[in-house]
């Protein structure tokens, strides 16, 4: 089960090689991740993350299934409706990586323990709160952790990496009585999946230390004029 | 004056994917958002230039405003 540097990678991560180097491999084995949310975004981040085998994967979220989630949540069917996600989680990622732990805390990421929170080398916001996203920037701020951000609604969505100090989030979201375009026009399938392969992406370049465009630049993806476009950060925020 | 403006997701519904607008000297980001009678409430961030800015940013010519309902969902 165990491998390390020099020990041969297991058979499940053969076809993450060359694109991930063996070393690599190992040190996402020993990888903390967090991500807040396991709703449409979050569900696909953590499969993504523990078939790329990232060691340590907490998750938090309070919900259970309701069959308004199937379009487009991973785990959603019949046979998982009132159930809580992060349990329903836990078990599925057990199910495919068993060399994973994946911490299933079914609360708010708010009301979880801090100390939690802050042993995580990475926080995913896969939140559906424009309120708790910011909060979520702000506590990852003090607590000097990388949050990659992502958020969708119908065929649009949005990704960047947000780096302690970085106030990106709040000129997203200048204006916290707005509503998205997720309240009228709903959340696809496929935006979640792609806006979610790209915040898993992001997260696997933080933990292993390669460069990431998106930590200097926000991504604005349109799926129906198949577009996306790249924004500079504000070197002085707003 | 001459002003690039460049509209995203839901906003290009019934409007425009990108136009040039002829304006007025001194004319803000917020007139041109209320001329093209873009919900407020949906509205998210406008960049000017590449840059995120504010609806009483004054435009100048030859600029290009990029304007993006609010995307929140999970």
């Amino acid at each position: 089960m165990h491998h390390g540097q020099g020990e041969p990678v297991p058979e499940r991560y053969l076809r993450n090689l060359q694109a991930i180097s063996a070393s690599e491999q190992a040190q996402l084995r020993d990888a903390r991740v967090g991500v807040c949310g396991c709703g449409g975004l979050g569900l696909y981040v953590v499969n993504y993350l523990a078939r790329l085998g990232v060691g340590r994967i907490t998750v938090w979220d309070p919900d259970v299934f309701h069959e308004s989630n199937i379009n487009r949540q991973l785990l959603a069917s019949y046979k998982t409706l009132g159930q809580k996600k992060a349990e329903v989680c836990r078990q599925y990622v057990q199910e495919i990586n068993p060399e994973v732990v994946l911490t299933a805390l079914p609360c708010l990421w708010e009301a979880g323990d801090p100390v939690i929170f802050a042993q995580q080398q990475v926080i995913v916001d896969a939140l559906d709160s424009i309120p708790s996203r910011l909060a979520l920037a702000e506590a990852c701020g003090r607590a000097a952790l990388p949050m990659v951000h992502g958020a969708v609604g119908g065929w649009y969505g949005q990704v960047t990496v947000i780096m302690p100090g970085d106030k990106t989030l709040h000129a997203l979201y200048s204006n916290t009585d707005r509503t998205g375009i997720e309240e009228e026009q709903g959340t696809l399938s496929f935006t979640a999946a792609v806006i979610a392969g790209m915040q898993a992406a992001e997260v696997i370049k933080l933990l292993l230390k390669r460069e990431s465009d998106l930590i200097h630049e926000i991504g604005m993806v349109d799926l129906l004029d198949l577009g996306v476009e790249r924004f500079q950060k504000n070197a002085t925020p707003m | 004056m001459r002003v690039r403006v460049k509209l995203f997701a839901t906003f290009r519904k019934g409007r425009f994917k990108e136009k040039e607008m002829e304006l007025d000297e001194g004319c803000t980001v917020g007139w041109v958002i209320d001329c093209l009678r873009l919900p407020r409430k949906e509205l998210g961030v406008v960049f000017l230039n590449g840059l995120s800015v504010s609806d009483d940013q004054q435009l100048l010519a030859g600029d290009t405003l990029s304007i993006f309902p609010m995307v929140g969902g999970g």
